[in-house]
């Protein structure tokens, strides 16, 4: 593979690592697209530390050089999968030494949009919200307890409340899969004692004019206006996608210096963001997902996110080096 | 579960309506463009082109299972 090619680590069904794979193919990028989950059954490796690292991946039909890598890509890939045959003790212990020292590797990999590391740092919501006001974006009043009493307190304390899962939405319930969106709480006689079992994350509602996907690649922000056209949408748009209008807001200045404040102290390069437009225009961080959904807001609204993200893996030097 | 030390956040989990399931069968991975290809009548096309390729864009995908939920 010639020099100046393009890591995309992501899983083998993701449509969207297929635009911008589709992307660079046209402006002539080689490409080496992989996953974690690749590794060790089809996925080789060779690195050499002689100062700097060098070496190769390897797949039974094409092969990157780490020191030929311009830009590397990190779009949700699986993890890594030890064979099968290996005992379950075994079998962790292999999937330990394939995340420190394959993992390691990649994090070796200079130019990620974004680095590892900081997608999961900055999925953590109350570092999210921490950095965002730090950055000087407004943001609800939330509480995070697993006090019921505290819980109760709060939600009558504001006029209205909305309780949020931390991380995953999803529930595997004895084989039925669920999901948990933003739920409007009726009022602090809702909160029990399951509040106990473990940490809960209660928010102030926020009347909304609209909402915002703000995505930010690099120094460029592409805001996509979402109203709910729908009971369930008004209160989490992604309960109820077709009833979600669509249109291009511009952002305003204040609000995209302090974004970019923000990703910046956080180290990313990309990041999909909720934000709540109020009625009276004032713009209220609520969420960001450092490896969120985008190309679907491309197709809405037409935003060139695809084209933003290509150029910002293409920025890097072609001689870049792994560290 | 018993409901005494189910986790209070748990019971606002709801069944999406909008999952769809996904026949992997109408899917190929093709290894020279490094896209996935999905059967479109006769012919194998780029998923991207194909509007389960905007759905998944939308939802995200849960590959080892035939259903695909929300995720934004």
């Amino acid at each position: 593979m010639t020099a100046g090619a393009v890591l995309v680590l992501t899983s083998q069904l993701d449509p969207t690592a297929d635009l911008v794979i589709t992307e660079l193919h046209r402006r002539g990028t080689p490409v080496f697209r992989c996953d974690l989950a690749d590794f060790p059954q089809h996925l080789r490796i060779t690195a050499h530390f002689d100062g700097r690292w060098s070496g190769h991946l390897a797949t039974p039909t094409r092969e990157l050089r780490l020191e030929e890598i311009r830009g590397a890509y990190y779009r949700r890939p699986s993890r890594s999968q030890p064979a099968a045959e290996m005992s379950v003790a075994d079998g962790q212990w292999a999937a330990g030494e394939a995340d420190a020292g394959f993992g390691g590797l990649l994090r070796a990999i200079p130019h990620w949009l974004n680095h590892p590391d900081l997608i999961t740092h900055a999925e953590y919501k109350p570092v999210q919200l921490a950095a965002a006001a730090a950055a000087g974006l407004s943001v609800p009043r939330t509480l995070i307890t697993n006090d019921p009493a505290t819980a109760r307190e709060f939600v009558a304390h504001v006029d209205r409340a909305v309780y949020k899962p931390f991380s995953s939405p999803y529930l595997d319930d004895e084989g039925t899969r669920r999901l948990i969106y933003t739920t409007s709480l009726s009022g602090p006689h809702e909160i029990d004692d399951s509040v106990r079992h473990t940490a809960h994350l209660f928010q102030e509602w926020v009347d909304k004019a609209y909402e915002v996907r703000l995505t930010v690649v690099d120094q460029h922000c592409f805001a996509a206006r979402l109203v709910g056209r729908s009971q369930r949408a008004a209160i989490d748009w992604r309960s109820d996608y077709p009833a979600i209008e669509y249109g291009v807001i511009d952002v305003p200045d204040q609000v995209q210096a302090a974004v970019h404040r923000m990703l910046h102290r956080l180290g990313l390069r990309f990041a999909a963001m909720d934000f709540v437009v109020r009625p009276d225009g004032e713009w209220m961080f609520l969420d960001l997902n450092p490896n969120g959904q985008w190309a679907w807001i491309e197709h809405e609204t037409g935003l060139p996110i695809c084209s933003a993200i290509v150029d910002a893996l293409l920025q890097a030097p072609p001689d870049a080096q792994p560290s | 579960m018993p409901d005494s030390v189910r986790p209070f956040g748990l019971r606002y989990a709801i069944r999406p309506d909008d999952g769809i399931d996904l026949d992997t069968a109408d899917l190929e991975f093709d290894d020279e463009l490094q896209i996935t290809l999905t059967r479109h009548g006769d012919q194998w096309i780029p998923l991207t082109d194909h509007r389960l390729g905007l759905t998944l864009q939308t939802t995200g995908t849960r590959t080892t299972e035939d259903e695909i939920y929300d995720k934004a």
